[in-house]
């Protein structure tokens, strides 16, 4: 786990993220190497990147600057409801955009919007068999693995969990 | 009157190229045609040489079957590679930019030469072209590559006597994308070292030194009389064929290349090596009367290559799928100093 950079913070932290793991037994673990925690990188893109699948079966969550996030811009259609759907109270003026979170809903956004979407590629990867041919295209795998993490937010909720 | 097959080159701007192409094409007893690009456009002429024959686009894609000579994603590699049926189009694209789409969507099948180099990862178009041909016109494809003798067996090579710097470049830059970091060089003819300057840029040029990371070690050709084992590749002299001889065996092999402009091959390579030297030879259908060293050089560098096989199969690279948050920049008006005041 790399610590967080000063004016940035790891949402969830290790014990949350086993603990998670550890209720979807082995449906999320089957082939799962690991979850990485690492400092922010430059994916290239505006915007902030989340979480990765760096390899296969090797997630890697990143840093996020302490909420309130502040961005130049507006967020893009997608990114938006993303963030409305996981609790944030979003705001658009003067050319910036602004995104409040209360701590647990970022560390949810972070585990299921992050963790288990990740996980949900993987697992669509690793039922697909070896080979690393393209399964499928991007955008469907985009949204299976968005559908997985959103059913697996309803799972521990129902269950009453944190 | 059928062909057994035609060459054609597409978009080739470099005249020596396409001059070098019609000697590939020579070599193997077919006709080349040349289809756009500069070499086309008759600059080659240049009084003395007769211009090389066109094709327009629309004959070009009616000459079928079309085989495309292109490192593209499904390529097959050469090595394995059988030409279809009937009169095909072997098609060798631009130096930089390949071949045309055209053409490529109207070929039933591409073909790749295998390049075990990261650094060099093209031929010189001719050499391509010779190499293409050579394993293409054979009939029978020469045998898979992956179960090869291994990068350990790799031996050593010696360009004999190359009689002009640019032959010597294409073929040094051949041995760099064949995956030779180092090749000796018996540059009696002073093409490569301390020759002029206008010679050595354009020798350096056609060898890619800039990036090849090849090292050329200068050597006479007789400090090596007496090696555990010296396989002289030639056209004209008799001896197996290449196909059928053992050109690995690591740094205890030596294979030579000869310049058989400037030397010959059988009587040169007995009084140089001695008697116990192995000779192997370059079957060309059609050579009487035309012969390039690097075309010859290349050929002998990709059957070496066969032969010690393909790198390690690596599974491609899975996609990454990161998980971000995305924005769209903000929307601004840029204006002058001068609106600015007038505002």
């Amino acid at each position: 786990m790399g610590p967080a950079r000063p004016g940035f913070v790891h949402p969830a932290d290790g014990a949350q993220v086993r603990r998670l793991l550890a209720f979807f037994g082995p449906r999320v673990l089957y082939g799962l190497r690991g979850v990485e925690m690492r400092q922010a990188v430059d994916h290239g893109r505006p915007g902030m990147l989340l979480a990765a699948l760096t390899q296969p079966g090797q997630a890697v969550l990143y840093e996020q600057p302490r909420p309130p996030w502040l961005f130049a811009g507006r967020l893009d259609e997608v990114s938006h409801q993303r963030l409305v759907r996981a609790g944030a109270l979003v705001r658009e003026a003067g050319g910036l955009t602004r995104v409040a979170w209360t701590a647990e809903e970022l560390r949810d956004f972070m585990l299921f919007d992050g963790l288990m979407h990740e996980i949900g590629h993987h697992i669509i990867e690793n039922n697909a068999g070896d080979g690393g041919a393209r399964v499928m295209r991007t955008a469907d795998h985009e949204a299976r693995a968005d559908a997985f993490a959103a059913a697996c937010r309803r799972a521990w909720k129902a269950e009453g969990h944190w | 009157m059928s062909v057994r097959a035609r060459l054609v080159g597409d978009g080739l701007d470099h005249p020596g190229n396409a001059r070098a192409l019609a000697d590939a094409a020579s070599m193997f007893g077919i006709p080349v045609l040349l289809r756009g690009g500069r070499a086309a456009a008759g600059r080659h002429t240049n009084g003395a040489i007769s211009p090389l024959p066109t094709v327009d686009t629309a004959t070009l894609l009616g000459l079928r079957p079309i085989v495309a000579v292109e490192n593209v994603h499904g390529a097959e590699p050469v090595f394995t590679s059988r030409l279809p049926a009937g009169s095909p189009t072997i098609v060798v694209g631009n130096e930089r930019r390949g071949i045309a789409s055209d053409v490529l969507r109207a070929a039933l099948t591409c073909v790749r030469i295998p390049l075990p180099s990261r650094s060099i990862n093209t031929l010189n178009v001719a050499a391509a072209a010779a190499v293409a041909l050579y394993y293409l016109l054979r009939g029978s494809p020469a045998g898979g590559t992956r179960r090869g003798a291994g990068p350990a067996q790799r031996p050593a090579v010696l360009l004999l006597g190359p009689s002009d710097h640019v032959e010597a470049g294409s073929a040094l830059r051949s041995a760099a994308a064949f995956g030779w970091r180092a090749v000796q060089l018996d540059d009696r003819n002073n093409v490569w070292f301390g020759t002029r300057r206008s010679q050595r840029t354009e020798a350096r040029a056609a060898a890619r030194s800039h990036r090849s990371g090849l090292r050329v070690h200068g050597v006479r050709a007789d400090e090596h009389a007496g090696s555990a084992r010296i396989v002289v590749a030639t056209v004209h002299a008799d001896g197996p064929p290449l196909h059928r001889t053992k050109l690995v065996g690591g740094a205890g092999t030596l294979v030579v290349i000869p310049d058989e402009q400037a030397i010959d091959g059988g009587t040169t390579s007995s009084s140089i090596f001695g008697p116990g030297v192995e000779r192997a030879r370059i079957d060309l259908p059609a050579v009487a009367g035309t012969y390039r060293y690097r075309l010859a050089a290349s050929i002998v560098l990709a059957e070496i290559s066969r032969q010690l096989g393909s790198r390690p199969h690596r599974a491609a690279r899975r996609p990454r799928y990161p998980s971000a948050v995305s924005t769209i920049e903000a929307d601004a008006d840029l204006v002058t100093p001068a609106e600015l005041s007038t505002y």
